[in-house]
């Protein structure tokens, strides 16, 4: 009997290496198929945001590194018209399904937008196919150095506070109106600000109370003595300033709590495809990406353009798609969402 | 320390490679100033890609070269032919075109190229002296500050309106309107859209004007079947008269300077756009003028004051950027992107730590505002040339150039519409004489009314007006206005004087 058992054993094992032998080989087939189907290929990077953003920074940086590992030409386009949807539009609507465009855009943006129905917005998040989120990260809150803010005790009794923020239905204010219903805070959220360091200068003369920021570039903002961080409003501690408590820590919230998400939102900048493109091409790409984004070239690279020193965890296409189908599926986020920007904006 | 950083800022400059990489600069800077179909910000987006892997020293002032001269290029389109090479450009339209077909183009040409570079040195000497007190000044001002700012700006309506200052505020009134057109920036709230994505950015300025000016310009030239300079007899502009233009600046040297402080102060002051100091250095020009009613039928004031403050507003704009990180144009923000792809992080210890870097930027802006200047007037008889050529062959070239460059502008293909429907206004506008500029001063502040009035209202309060720096800027405002006429008034009561007591 345990001789029988034995053998089935080893015969089991013995077919498991087999069929995974086979499945690397025919991946690797497959691989070796979809890297002569993209050598010497035009490959169009359509960055969904103005030349010089933070996209576009990122889109720069790799966009040459995919051509090398590709062997192909990526060409890069801006297409940021319509407050940057148009890139986004064209992605999903408009562009071939062929493996040869590929979108790029802040991670949040995109499912802000669609939960939350901005005019102008055709793309679904669900049917997009994913490459790559590049170094998504929370938030953090910040005050007016030198203001008399100095704690978080400080901001849940100040009265009529003023936050700055950029796009009245974008991460920021999301972000800020999410912190601001879990706080209990008592102010309201002045949005329009072109740009975060229009933002934080307002938050620096005095004009504004506090804004949000990631953590990469408050480094910046803090460095120039513009900026006092308070809170890292995402669910864990930002690596950026370990120090610094997360909103989790804080506030008792249920785990679905709407303004959670609202607050602890991370944002990365995601490459994606149209939607039916072909899976293999999909994989294939993000393969590549994925080396690349890892790799200590890109690392340096984007430490150096956007002045950090802090590296964080970028996610995979594969984990964003099913964060992007479990968003879509509660129906009615997008609406408590907008109820608590509409509350605490002014 | 500031004389260490000027000193290290002046070695660098003079270093051949970087001489010669910023004439490079000033090349296409000015060719794409040139071409409506391009424009400098696209230029400078193009250029991007180039920059990668300089070395900063020698990346940004490429670009900072590039940039800063464009507006040259783009007042030649503007006086030659009614199609300003970039949205700030638009200014020097009104008087230079006309003073084109007055058979007047070299004169305007030298005028504009000598008084934008020259207000492009003389504003690099304002933003090095002023270096120690522009980061104070700057924090001074809140969105209060700004929407006076741009109230004083828009004030200028009354000057710009024309022989019927009814007409001119409907104008006026009409450029706000259309302003408001796509998302409002405080709700985001679209507006006037009628479900069109494209609607929901704000019109392009590049695509109005063509629209507004070139348009009706060029149905004009194909049905009058003249050349562009009406006046048969003028020359075609040669060296002579480009260098009549160059003495103009010395001879309304007053205008050429209040052009330049106009253009610097609006520099400095970040978010309110490279399209205002130009239109607000023309309607300073005219109201402070003795003939006023001389302005928009072709006199060399108006080209000299807008052309001065184009310039001028990049050194002003360079300071601000690099020390607040805060864009003043949209140039300036693929600039601030720029930073970024070299590794500089702006902010105020670039005006400290790195003063060597920034010295060596200012200086470039000045420097290439030099070699421009040589290059324009060395071009600009040649260029001149066009106003003599038959309109069967100019017709055509003009009107590709023109739609290239409304589409160019975003790579909108349905800024072809917006040309077409602001082309039909043009034509009704000059037919019942309703002002143009004024119109276009409303289209190009009436945003940023809006956006800082309720930025004021939302984080000062209803009393926004109290805070002692608007209520200074309320008082310069009420003198530029009360001033001339009190002066007019009390200059005709002395003049009367005599005669009643005789």
């Amino acid at each position: 009997m345990k001789n029988d058992r034995s053998v089935k054993s080893i015969r089991a094992l013995v077919m498991f290496t087999a069929l995974s032998a086979l499945c690397v080989f025919a991946g690797s087939m497959a691989h070796a198929d979809m890297a002569e189907f993209y050598k010497g290929k035009r490959i169009t990077l359509i960055i969904s945001s103005r030349s010089g953003s933070s996209v576009d920074l990122v889109g720069r940086t790799v966009a040459p590194m995919l051509a090398k590992a590709l062997d192909a030409t990526v060409i890069l386009k801006n297409m940021a018209a319509a407050g940057g949807m148009e890139g986004l539009n064209y992605v999903a609507t408009t562009a071939k399904p062929d493996g040869l465009t590929i979108g790029m855009r802040d991670s949040a943006s995109c499912y802000l937008n669609q939960l939350m129905k901005a005019p102008g917005a055709q793309w679904d998040i669900a049917t997009l196919k994913y490459i790559a989120n590049i170094q998504p990260s929370p938030m953090v809150l910040y005050v007016t150095p030198g203001g008399p803010i100095k704690t978080i005790e400080d901001l849940r009794k100040a009265k009529g506070l003023k936050f700055s923020s950029i796009s009245p239905r974008g991460w920021m204010s999301s972000v800020i109106t999410g912190t601001m219903e879990l706080l209990g805070l008592d102010g309201k959220m002045v949005s329009g600000f072109k740009g975060s360091s229009a933002s934080a200068l307002a938050v620096s003369k005095g004009e504004a109370h506090a804004s949000a920021v990631e953590g990469y570039t408050l480094q910046r903002y803090e460095r120039k003595g513009q900026a006092r961080p308070l809170l890292t409003t995402g669910a864990e501690r930002d690596p950026a300033y370990p120090n610094l408590p997360a909103i989790t820590e804080i506030v008792n919230a249920p785990k679905d709590s709407v303004a959670l998400f609202m607050a602890g939102l991370p944002s990365g900048k995601l490459m994606f495809m149209p939607p039916g493109t072909a899976d293999d091409k999909v994989a294939y790409l993000a393969d590549v990406t994925w080396k690349i984004i890892n790799g200590d070239e890109f690392k340096t690279e984007f430490m150096k353009r956007v002045g950090t020193n802090v590296w964080k965890k970028n996610v995979t296409g594969a984990e964003f798609a099913k964060l992007a189908k479990e968003m879509v599926a509660r129906k009615t986020l997008g609406k408590e969402m907008l109820a608590i920007l509409q509350k605490h904006r002014s | 320390m500031i004389i260490d950083g000027l000193i290290e800022g002046l070695s660098n400059i003079v270093d051949p490679v970087l001489l010669g990489l910023m004439f490079l600069g000033v090349l296409i800077g000015i060719f794409v100033g040139f071409l409506p179909a391009v424009s400098g910000l696209l230029g400078t987006a193009l250029m991007l890609p180039a920059i990668v892997g300089m070395k900063p020293l020698m990346a940004l002032p490429f670009l900072l070269a590039l940039h800063a001269v464009s507006y040259t290029g783009g007042s030649m389109t503007a006086i030659l032919v009614n199609i300003p090479g970039t949205g700030p450009n638009a200014a020097t339209l009104i008087d230079g075109f006309p003073m084109t077909q007055k058979g007047q183009a070299g004169r305007a040409m030298g005028a504009a190229i000598a008084s934008s570079s020259l207000g492009g040195m003389l504003s690099v000497v304002f933003a090095l002296i002023f270096i120690p007190i522009v980061i104070p000044l700057v924090r001074l001002l809140y969105s209060a500050e700004m929407f006076f700012i741009i109230i004083m700006g828009l004030s200028f309506l009354a000057v710009l309106a024309g022989s019927s200052p009814i007409k001119g505020l409907m104008a006026g009134g009409l450029g706000l309107l259309f302003s408001f057109v796509g998302f409002q920036s405080t709700t985001g709230i679209p507006r006037f859209t009628f479900g069109s994505v494209f609607l929901l950015d704000q019109l392009n300025i590049i695509a109005v004007v063509i629209g507004l000016f070139a348009l009706p310009e060029l149905i004009d030239l194909a049905t009058r079947r003249k050349t562009i300079a009406l006046c048969e007899s003028a020359g075609i502009g040669g060296w002579t008269d480009v260098w009549e233009g160059v003495k103009d600046v010395f001879r309304h040297f007053g205008v050429f300077l209040r052009g330049t402080v106009v253009g610097y102060i609006i520099g400095v002051i970040p978010g309110v756009g490279a399209e205002t100091a130009p239109f607000v250095a023309y309607g300073q020009a005219k109201q402070a003028s003795k003939h006023p009613e001389k302005f928009g039928t072709g006199i060399v004031e108006g080209v000299i004051a807008p052309e001065s403050a184009n310039n001028a507003k990049e050194a002003g704009a360079l300071l601000t950027t690099l020390a607040f990180g805060v864009p003043g144009s949209a140039v300036m923000a693929i600039l601030l992107g720029a930073f970024f792809l070299v590794g500089i992080v702006p902010g105020p210890e670039m005006l400290t730590d790195n003063l060597g870097l920034s010295f060596t930027m200012l200086l470039g802006i000045a420097v290439a505002n030099v070699m421009a200047g040589i290059v324009c007037l060395a071009f600009a008889p040649f260029a001149t040339r066009i106003t003599k050529v038959h309109p069967d062959y100019l017709f055509p070239v003009i009107l590709v150039l023109g739609l290239t460059g409304a589409f160019a502008a975003g790579a909108q293909i349905l800024n072809l519409a917006v040309v077409v429907w602001f082309g039909v206004m043009g034509f009704f506008m000059n037919r019942f004489h309703y002002s143009k500029p004024a119109f276009l001063l409303g289209f190009v502040l009436g945003m940023l009314f809006e956006h800082y009035f309720w930025h004021a209202l939302n984080l000062q309060g209803p009393f926004f007006f109290m805070r002692p720096v608007s209520l200074l800027i309320i008082l310069a405002i009420v003198l530029i206005f009360v001033i001339k006429p009190l002066k007019a008034h009390f200059r005709r009561a002395s003049r009367k004087r005599p005669i009643t007591e005789a």
